[in-house]
């Protein structure tokens, strides 16, 4: 993993259309700006692996429990 | 088409809906369509065109959450080709049931689909401004239908 040390007010570059800026640390937590293309989706890494691993297990979801729990006879 | 749930079904190809960028975890699947349970019913199969076993169980979420907002980023009304506003958008919510101790219907507030019913586009978006739960629990449905 390559580390790098930054202040506020300064950024990084990933590639040709990523930017990653300091925007402000206040203790612990730290304001990050990020300039990325609109293809690209940025996602807060805890929130978006909560909602991948929400999603798998939704797709195993078989007809006949589904029919179950709703009440509805087959 | 072949389906593992629903055996062999019909579709036509305007009723494809494309998801450009798959579903969060699903890169590679990009054609869906959405299928009625069951007539009346309020739930929705959203189901891979490409891959027979993928199917997410989908529904309204105001029919039990009737102050569910959501907020549409910039780069979300993009990738979903909006013009502008909420119009001629559906949202539906993916929906699960946690087999811990007794069963429970949950949705998932927290990465509704949204669906640009005019262009069929789609696109799982996350709802950062809302503390949403990915495991909002839907009182116990009778019938199929929502209380």
């Amino acid at each position: 993993m390559l580390i790098l040390t930054r202040r506020i007010g300064e950024s990084i570059t990933i590639g040709d259309h990523i930017k990653v800026h300091v925007i402000d640390i206040k203790g612990r937590q730290v304001r990050l700006g990020i300039e990325a293309p609109s293809k690209m989706n940025v996602h807060r890494q805890e929130i978006y692996e909560r909602i991948l691993e929400e999603n798998k297990s939704a797709s195993q979801i078989e007809l006949a429990s589904f029919n179950h729990i709703t009440k509805e006879k087959e | 088409m072949l389906t593992s749930r629903f055996g062999t079904i019909d579709i036509e190809e305007e009723q494809i809906i494309s998801v450009p960028y798959g579903i969060i975890g699903f890169p590679v699947e990009k054609r869906f369509v959405l299928l009625e349970h069951k007539k009346g019913s309020p739930f929705f199969w959203f189901q891979s065109v490409d891959n027979p076993s993928l199917a997410f169980a989908l529904m309204d979420p105001l029919l039990f959450k009737p102050d569910y907002e959501i907020e549409i980023s910039p780069e979300d009304t993009v990738a979903l080709e909006l013009k502008d506003t909420l119009e001629g958008i559906q949202t539906l919510v993916i929906i699960n049931i946690s087999s811990g101790k007794g069963m429970e219907v949950t949705a998932n507030l927290l990465g509704p689909i949204i669906i640009n019913v005019q262009n069929r586009l789609a696109k799982q978006i996350v709802l950062y401004q809302h503390q949403y739960s990915h495991r909002h629990p839907i009182p116990l449905l009778k019938n199929g239908k929502a209380p």
